[in-house]
């Protein structure tokens, strides 16, 4: 689940490009002022007209402006606004460059710009535009905000925090950007200040969901504070209560604190809700596998592995239960796929260590265990981590 | 009024505030207070340093061979009291024979063992009496004893006073030469002249709590064995047999056992958050390792725990000594199915003994059969080590074996004395009123130890059997015996050193149920040697002297307000 609601699909890009468009305030000299008044009449009339998807009637206004004044920078941008909202990219492209061109401080326009590379997949480009609107307007809490979104999803995690904390510094922080910065300090590995900047976006958002997720997502870092976690999802869930992805962190949290029952109903209504993913499954296996229902387990598991054959963990899972039930043929297959797929995990070289050696195989199984002693030296242990079954995808 | 007597169920019966549970039946008396118990277990409220934390051990003997199980109660220092030379008293008390106790520390000399730790019990030097090993921060001590009601501190001339840090130790012929060696586990290297700071570290917090640091982020201390040379003195062959701990894991509980049944007794060591080890016996003086691979060094996941106490038992009466390890909080208490050939599985989930132990730091602990129905339940004493926190008096738990693999806890519903809270440490169990049932001793690290009679009024019957090596050491040591009484079948060994750093009654104790004889009792001593005794009337103690058979008997005092 996204943080941001800067998505990229065409019905918000175009929503957010009308919507920039409305803030377009030409402003001209003092002879031409009537003359100018009449323009911003013009051009306020055709943006309210986009805005009420009245599209034909909108480009026909902003056109007898373009006869007389060509380059007239606030109506190149209106009309590119209607080609975006028309699915008309190229063109859009054009008449906002050509708004920019004509009018360098027409921030709307780089805004729609930035806007249009980021559906073009040209990111850079995006946030050079989001940049330039900063440098000409640095209060601009909008820019920053989608700066701050965009360089968090380059995994520019350095440059964000420092976008944002310098925007701090002279305004007061809104609450997607709160949430932004909470999300790169989260990745930065700085749970402490995530959790602060997420808290505060919550005190000036508290209905907004997905804060709520993140930061219960943020919670389950190492070291995870199951507590603190559950709190968050049970209030992400009581906002969205069918919400699957909510359904299934809440399941896993649960299941991390061994509340079995709970669990599984929250899986179980995770699947039922739509959310029929390999960890949903897993987890479920594991319930089952701790309940001593190894068949169902085993069942669990399989499901699992259908959905997600590149789900390393539940071969492992799969594996040490047949290991349990001393079917080492299916465990031996189990357990080295899933060891291929996931060679960090100690569990299965761990559990492949215990199979070779009951099999009579101690050159084999003290490979593995050199591979577990290995894997602690580094740190990869999942005692060392406080996990014991992989996490959902945070 | 007569009528409302007779019918007051036994769980308002007055005295002990015990109650009998519906579902198991287990009903134990605290008789602490009335036994004359007034030991008290020294530590400091705030618990700054790990030191402050982890003792003490606890042991059920009978020093004086009157047939009645007496009490050591170890205590500790504090870091205080270490620096200003201050001093407590471990305690020895005498049992009367009567319920009561006698504190015989002084006469006996057997109280200022500095900052002690654990105990192990066995008669080292042969002599046919019980003598006393106890663990220490510091060097450990050897109290011979002297057959008289007194010790001597023999510990320099025997050459067994690890100056290290010592928790679990056990008497264990592992030569099978007829003499007890000793092996003796060591935890985290501390230096008391640069005490880490509390709070400070990362391996000082506790779920965002400042506490006391360790043992993580310290280094550990290798383990010793000790060779008993006969002559009152012991060479340390530590290195010579493979099990010196080169890592420096973190060594707590020991137990000695033939898990594999070659006839040569293994060593188990319950490291504290580091792999376990499984030292198998190879019989010719030396051991290998095989913690890893045979399953013992970690839980199901691969992961290490906080491994604290041990105990060994068949527990499911295929024929093979299982095991069982406490742990830390958070992790659960771990039960390794022997699986035969060296390979043991986690059965832990499986048994329904790992959930229910979750929210507990557990410490002491057996297999012991509280109601004699033959087969072994399992007590765990428990308590954290952070009074910092909310739970850090704990209560114990109680599983009754359920005769099919699993386990249901039932402490709650065994009456007062485990509703009580409290930071329990090590425990012994042993038939202190010779009645036929076991007992439960806890010391606890703050204050009063707890001591629970087992009033539980199961009806069955059972038998004690001590074994008296001659070949073999004299306490016959590594003993397994195999009692058979029609389609029950249960084995045990003879141990010296379980539980947390404790000892239980070196007798061994089989429930019957209510089967009134025992077709078969057979001795496989520690030499080799096989002795089988038929037909043996139970309720009684037995002992047992190698090639001889039964030389005496004894029936249990007969308890009839509680049987």
């Amino acid at each position: 689940m996204l943080l941001a609601p800067f998505k990229f699909n065409a019905r918000r890009a175009v929503l957010g490009l009308a919507l920039v468009c409305i803030f377009l305030a030409p402003s001209q000299g003092s002879r031409a002022q009537e003359g100018a008044n009449d323009l911003a009449g013009q051009l306020e009339r055709a943006a309210s007209l986009i805005g009420g998807n009245q599209l034909a009637e909108a480009e026909r206004l902003l056109n007898q402006v373009l006869k007389v004044r060509p380059e007239e920078a606030a109506a190149l941008n209106l009309l590119g606004a209607i080609r975006a909202k028309q699915g008309k990219l190229v063109e859009a492209e054009v008449l906002f460059t050509r708004a920019v061109a004509s009018d360098k401080r027409l921030t709307g326009a780089r805004m729609n710009l930035a806007y249009l590379f980021l559906l073009k997949g040209e990111p850079e480009k995006s946030a050079a535009e989001l940049k330039e609107v900063l440098r000409l307007e640095p209060a601009n809490a909008e820019a920053a905000y989608r700066l701050a979104w965009l360089l968090l999803k380059q995994n520019r995690t350095d440059e964000c925090i420092d976008l944002v904390e310098r925007v701090r510094q002279s305004q007061t922080l809104s609450a997607p950007l709160l949430a932004v910065l909470g999300d790169a300090y989260m990745r930065r590995g700085d749970r402490g200040k995530a959790v602060g900047a997420l808290k505060s976006a919550l005190e000036l958002s508290p209905a907004e969901a997905s804060y709520h997720y993140t930061l219960g997502v943020g919670w389950l870092k190492h070291p995870a504070d199951l507590q603190e976690a559950e709190g968050s999802f049970r209030r992400f869930l009581g906002l969205r209560p069918g919400d699957a992805q909510g359904q299934l962190h809440l399941g896993y949290v649960l299941l991390k604190q061994k509340r079995h029952a709970e669990a599984r109903d929250l899986l179980e209504r995770s699947l039922q809700t739509g959310a029929a993913t390999p960890e949903a499954f897993y987890y479920l296996g594991l319930i089952a596998q701790g309940q001593n229902e190894d068949e169902r387990a085993i069942g669990l598991f399989e499901k699992s592995i259908q959905l997600g054959p590149s789900f390393g963990h539940v071969h492992v899972a799969l594996g040490s239960t047949y290991l349990k039930l001393k079917d080492y043929t299916r465990a031996q297959a189990a357990l080295e796929t899933g060891a291929k797929l996931t060679p960090d995990d100690t569990k299965a070289h761990y559990n492949l260590a215990l199979l070779y050696a009951r099999l009579k195989q101690p050159e084999r199984a003290r490979e593995e265990m050199l591979i577990v002693e290995r894997l602690k030296g580094e740190g990869k242990a999942r005692d060392d981590d406080g996990d014991t079954f992989a996490p959902p995808p945070l | 009024m007569l009528a409302a007597l007779i019918l007051l169920p036994l769980s308002q019966a007055p005295g002990g505030g015990a109650t009998v549970n519906q579902a198991g039946g287990a009903r134990f008396t605290d008789v602490t207070e009335q036994a004359g118990i007034t030991f008290k277990h020294v530590s400091t409220p705030e618990k700054r340093y790990i030191v402050e934390s982890m003792s003490g051990g606890v042991a059920l003997l009978d020093y004086d061979n009157d047939g009645h199980l007496d009490i050591y109660f170890v205590n500790s220092l504090t870091v205080d009291l270490l620096k200003s030379k201050g001093k407590t008293v471990s305690a020895l008390y005498r049992n009367r024979g009567d319920g009561t106790f006698a504190d015989v520390t002084q006469k006996a000399g057997v109280g200022d063992i500095g900052w002690g730790m654990g105990i192990a019990i066995a008669d080292y030097n042969n002599d046919g009496f019980q003598d006393i090993y106890v663990t220490c921060v510091g060097a450990n001590h050897l109290l011979k004893n002297n057959g008289d009601g007194t010790f001597t501190d023999v510990t320099e001339k025997a050459g067994v006073g690890d100056p290290r840090w010592s928790t679990g130790a056990s008497f264990v012929d592992y030569d099978n030469d007829g003499r007890l060696d000793l092996f003796v586990a060591n935890y985290v290297s501390f230096d008391f002249n640069k005490l880490p700071e509390f709070g400070k570290e990362k391996t000082c917090q506790f779920k965002g709590v400042a506490v006391q640091c360790g043992p993580r982020g310290m280094a550990g201390d290798g383990d010793s064995l000790y060779r008993n040379n006969g002559d009152g003195t012991f060479t340390d062959v530590t290195k010579k047999a493979g099990v010196s701990d080169p890592n420096g894991y973190y060594g707590m509980g020991v137990i000695s056992s033939d898990f594999d049944e070659d006839g040569l007794v293994d060593i188990f060591v319950a490291n504290d958050s580091t792999p376990n080890f499984l030292y198998h016996n190879k019989g010719d003086g030396t051991f290998k390792e095989i913690g890893f691979l045979s399953g013992t060094a970690l839980n199901e996941n691969g992961a290490a725990q906080g491994c604290m106490g041990v105990t060994v038992a068949d527990y499911d009466h295929d024929g093979k000594l299982d095991l069982f390890v406490t742990n830390f909080d958070d992790d659960y208490n771990v039960l390794y199915r022997n699986d035969g050939g060296r390979f043991f599985s986690d059965a832990s989930y499986a048994a329904k003994i790992a959930a229910v132990s979750l929210p507990y730091v557990g410490w002491g602990t057996k297999f012991f059969d509280y109601d004699n129905d033959g087969w072994v339940d399992l007590f765990v004493a428990n308590g954290h080590v952070y009074p910092q926190i909310k739970n850090f008096h704990q209560r114990n738990l109680l599983h009754r074996n359920n005769r099919d693999g699993t386990f249901t806890e039932v402490a709650e519903q065994s009456g007062a004395p485990f509703a009580e809270k409290r930071a329990g440490r090590g425990a012994a169990f042993g038939d202190i009123d010779n009645d036929g049932d076991t007992d439960i001793v806890v010391n606890n690290l703050d204050g009063a130890p707890l001591v629970l009679r087992n009033d539980t009024a199961s009806g069955n019957n059972s038998v004690l059997i001590k074994t008296i090596g001659v070949r073999s050491n004299r306490d016959g040591v590594g003993a397994r015996v195999k009692v058979v009484s029609g389609d029950l079948v249960q084995k045990d060994e003879v141990r010296s050193g379980d539980s947390y750093i404790s000892q239980s009654d070196l007798r061994l104790h089989f429930g019957l149920e209510r089967r009134t004889k025992i077709d078969l009792i057979e001795i496989r001593w520690p030499g080799g040697a096989v002795d089988k005794i038929s037909d043996v009337k139970p309720n009684r103690v037995l002992t047992i002297r190698e090639g001889q058979g039964i030389v005496e008997q004894k029936e249990f005092k007969a308890a009839p307000a509680r049987r």
